[in-house]
């Protein structure tokens, strides 16, 4: 038997606020075993990430643990005196962070703050640190790292930041790593290679891997064996094949139900369903498509201590989305997705080519005719946390459409914010609470409920759901289906995922540096993907080794 | 860089330009003139036509726009005139006032930063809440406490009570150390004010949290990962508050009796001298200009994520890799 790493026991972890103290952790126990990759899954609020803070007793201000041991090799982390922290982290225990865009300190070089953790730890002379800050970012798999170590971090992709932030993870060669969504800010393809590289990393080490991911997909392809929580409690533990297999717990089977990584290859996707019944039929040929682009083209000028030039964002788009269907324009960060999304919506002009609504040319619509324009077309956003003003009501901020066009009175105005909340699914008794007092899925409702108030043919869904738990992803997704079969609407879904894509979208676009590389129907791309990227694309979904076990695939 | 130092010296020429004509049409604004004010007005024995023979040796019976005109066509070459009261050039009475407020508010400066750079590190280090309640309530105070009063008790504490530095005059260094004090109060708590509010933020960053998982102390956490970064917008801050020590030396060189730019300024302006007055406001512009320009050359020597372009909608954005733009401002 290998060497026990980490052994967590009874930890009850509380957050003092001003509302009163919240159990944020009531009763986790867990280990890991050298040389073995434990996942931790959960939704926002399940503890997971506060569990992770505690093993290397980064817990954040106000947060007490209440009761329980967390043992690393001997070491009694969650009592440990600050000397004893300082010597195991880093050392005993690296951690790799969520967010590599902001986990790096932004006016330090990336050698030095590899090396940092050597001098630290007094482990190398100064000389020494700074080679092997180098071998280390070369092993994280950082091209040129002798480059990259005299670089800051605002010069590096998001996934390169990730692979600096490993290295320092790795450097000091600790016995545990705790990673914690260390792939969630990342595109899929990146994510994979992140995480092939972590396991050839550790492999070979006997290094112990405590992952906390929200994607059962991410915990079934690349762990030992699986820890599920829920509400601050572990509720199901065991191997890969055990939990998502044969789930015993309640919460599992929900969670598993709602992965989207997972849910379109298992279960007929209901949106495929409904648009299969329908679905085409209700697509008169006669009528052309309520939303065109054809070959438009957009042009960034870049900063003249880039070099100057141009980028060009956009380059020779062209797509059809028909009236009552969905369009999924999909890619990676820096595609130019949002951008073309930006260009049909005429916030943006475009370079060149030309935006067709209803087969009307409105490439150069301005003034008067560009504000009725903007009647038909409405968007949602990624971010429901941001995208709802903090200090309005829900009323206020889903009929403010209304008010800026003018429509109805004070009184219609209400009744239509009633009405569009319950189309949405919202008690009415959320008209008078604030963004704060409502949940991600809930906020995401009222933006939706906002987008709708002025009847619009067009909606442009730019990552609606990527802000959210998987269980309430799936919600969305399905009253978004609802919807657009209820109201007829026309979807532009934007989303890098190409799992979520598979469910709701009709039809799909696979942007790549800005040109449409593959066009088709879903399934026809997804069955039979003709392009590189896009086969590259979907084979980095997570969950392969789920689907491929239990049979679920198409 | 050439190209960038090029740009902003013709912006700070264009600042002094304005900050001269600004003071100019204020002060010939003003009811009365020097002339009169000097000769003592309606009351005194000299009559309007000798009265009148002075204003046209001083130019100014002529038109506004000429006079202005002619005055700046003399700064030009460098003549600032000469001062109503006593004919002296500006530029000797300017000259010789520099020097002793340059002392003090050099002196002040560093206490400043040395003492508000401190309250605010020990401030959001120390672990007892309490006392980092108290010591963050300090700048608030400070600036809230009026110059002349904290002057004079300190004058009344350290010069009569415990008799330790002189009370006024410009005799050696311990006649700087008081008035070096109370300007440094204003000054310092701003500094400190700023930087432990820019602390505080730092050290809840994520990578602030990368440091400590690396194993760093709190000492290292503190003074090598989140002060560079929290200095940012103190160095801005310090920029600005250098003209404050200026105006600061009005109030300071009052109190303490001691001469220098502060006490030219409060009595020419008493006497309407316009062009001791103007050469002032010049030479304050001057000053306020040269440090903001040296603060924007030393801003991407501490940040490497500041590129000398002039990028104004991207100035505030996010300096990820390079990204799409997000589907802002919507229908």
């Amino acid at each position: 038997m290998s060497e026990r790493l980490l052994t967590v026991a009874d930890l009850a972890v509380t957050y003092r606020t001003r509302h009163g103290d919240v159990r944020a952790v009531k009763d986790v126990s867990l280990h890991v075993d050298a040389g073995e990759t434990v996942a931790l899954v959960g939704e926002s609020g399940s503890g997971k990430s506060t569990t992770a803070a505690a093993v290397v007793r980064l817990l954040a201000d106000g947060a007490r643990i209440e009761r329980g041991t967390v043992d690393l090799l001997g070491h009694d982390v969650a009592h440990a005196s600050p000397r004893t922290l300082q010597a195991v982290r880093g050392r005993l225990v690296g951690l790799v962070p969520q967010d590599p865009t902001v986990s790096l300190n932004p006016v330090q070089r990336i050698g030095d703050q590899v090396a940092e953790v050597l001098r630290i730890h007094g482990l190398v002379g100064r000389r020494g640190a700074v080679v092997a800050a180098v071998e280390a970012l070369r092993a994280a798999g950082l091209p040129d790292p002798e480059v990259r170590a005299r670089q800051y971090p605002h010069e590096l992709s998001g996934g390169m930041r990730q692979r600096v932030l490993i290295a320092i993870a790795l450097v000091a060669k600790p016995r545990l790593l705790v990673a914690d969504e260390p792939t969630s800010a990342l595109d899929v393809t990146v994510q994979r290679q992140i995480l092939d590289h972590l396991e050839t990393l550790t492999s070979g080490t006997g290094t112990g891997i405590l992952l906390i991911t929200h994607d059962l997909g991410v915990a079934a392809d690349r762990a030992d064996r699986i820890v599920v929580m829920s509400q601050g409690r572990v509720v199901e533990h065991g191997t890969p094949d055990a939990v998502l297999g044969s789930p015993q717990d309640a919460y599992t089977r929900a969670l598993l139900a709602a992965a989207p990584s997972l849910r379109g290859a298992r279960v007929r996707p209901r949106v495929a369903s409904a648009s299969s019944t329908t679905g085409p039929p209700t697509v008169d040929p006669a009528v052309g498509p309520v939303l065109e682009v054809r070959h438009l083209v957009k042009d960034f000028a870049l900063p003249r201590s880039a070099g100057g030039g141009r980028l060009r964002a956009v380059d020779d788009v062209s797509f059809a989305l028909p009236r009552g269907r969905t369009l999924a324009l999909v890619g990676e960060s820096g595609s130019g997705k949002s951008t073309t999304a930006r260009l049909a919506l005429r916030l943006t002009d475009p370079t060149s080519g030309t935006v067709l609504v209803d087969g009307q040319d409105v490439t150069g619509t301005h003034g008067e005719h560009l504000r009725a324009l903007r009647r038909r077309m409405q968007v949602v956003y990624q971010n429901p946390y941001a995208s709802l003003d903090p200090r309005w009501s829900v009323e206020r901020i889903v009929t403010e459409p209304l008010r800026a066009f003018r429509v109805g009175d004070r009184r219609t105005r209400a009744a239509r914010a009633a009405e569009l909340l319950d189309v949405v699914a919202l008690p009415a008794t959320a008209l008078q609470r604030r963004p704060a007092e409502l949940s991600g899925g809930q906020r995401q409702r009222v933006a939706i409920a906002r987008a709708l108030a002025l009847q619009p043919e067009v909606v442009v869904l730019d990552e609606p759901v990527s802000a959210l738990d998987v269980s309430v992803q799936a919600q969305v997704l399905d009253l978004l289906a609802g919807l657009q079969e209820g109201l007829g609407l026309s979807y532009l879904f934007i989303s890098h995922d190409l799992a979520v894509v598979r469910q709701v979208a009709h039809e799909v676009a696979v942007l790549q540096h800005g040109r449409v590389v593959e066009q088709g129907a879903v399934e026809a791309v997804f069955a039979d993907p003709r392009a590189e990227y896009t086969a590259e694309l979907l084979s980095a979904i997570p969950g392969a080794r789920v689907r491929a076990t239990t049979g679920g695939a198409r | 860089m050439t190209r960038y130092l090029a740009v902003r010296l013709a912006q700070a020429l264009g600042v002094l330009w304005a900050a001269y004509t600004v003071s100019f049409v204020v002060l010939y604004a003003l009811p009365g003139d020097p002339v009169s004010l000097l000769y003592g007005g309606d009351s005194s024995d000299i009559s309007p036509e000798q009265l009148a023979a002075v204003r046209a040796e001083y130019g100014l019976d002529r038109p506004l726009p000429v006079q202005y005109l002619t005055q700046l066509g003399h700064v030009l070459q460098g003549d600032l005139g000469t001062s109503v009261v006593n004919g002296r050039p500006v530029t000797d009475l300017v000259a010789e006032a520099v020097p002793p407020t340059a002392q003090i508010a050099a002196l002040g400066l560093v206490l400043a930063l040395v003492l508000g750079g401190g309250l605010a590190i020990v401030a959001t280090y120390v672990r007892s809440r309490a006392l980092s309640h108290t010591l963050l309530s300090l700048p608030p105070l400070g600036v809230a406490i009026p110059s002349f009063w904290f002057g004079l008790t300190l004058v009344q504490w350290f010069s009569f009570t415990f008799p330790v530095f002189p009370a006024v005059g410009n005799k050696g260094f311990a006649s700087l150390v008081l008035p070096a004090i109370t300007l440094a109060l204003p000054t310092g708590a701003l500094v400190a004010q700023m930087l432990s509010r820019s602390l505080l933020g730092t050290l809840h960053e994520p990578w602030a949290d990368t440091a400590r998982a690396k194993g760093a102390g709190r000492v290292r956490v503190h003074l090598r990962h989140a002060l560079r970064n929290a200095a940012l917008p103190t160095l801005t801050v310090t920029g600005l508050v250098i003209g404050g020590l200026l105006s600061g030396a009005v109030v300071t060189e009052t109190v303490f009796s001691r001469a220098g730019l502060g006490r030219l300024t409060a009595t020419s302006v008493g006497a309407q001298d316009v062009p001791v007055v103007q050469g002032i406001v010049l030479f304050a512009a001057t000053v306020y200009v040269l440090v903001n320009l040296l603060v924007d050359v030393l801003y991407p020597l501490l940040d490497p994520r500041i590129v000398r372009v002039r990028r104004p909608r991207a100035a505030a954005a996010p300096t990820g890799p390079a990204g799409e733009p997000a589907l802002v401002g919507a229908a």
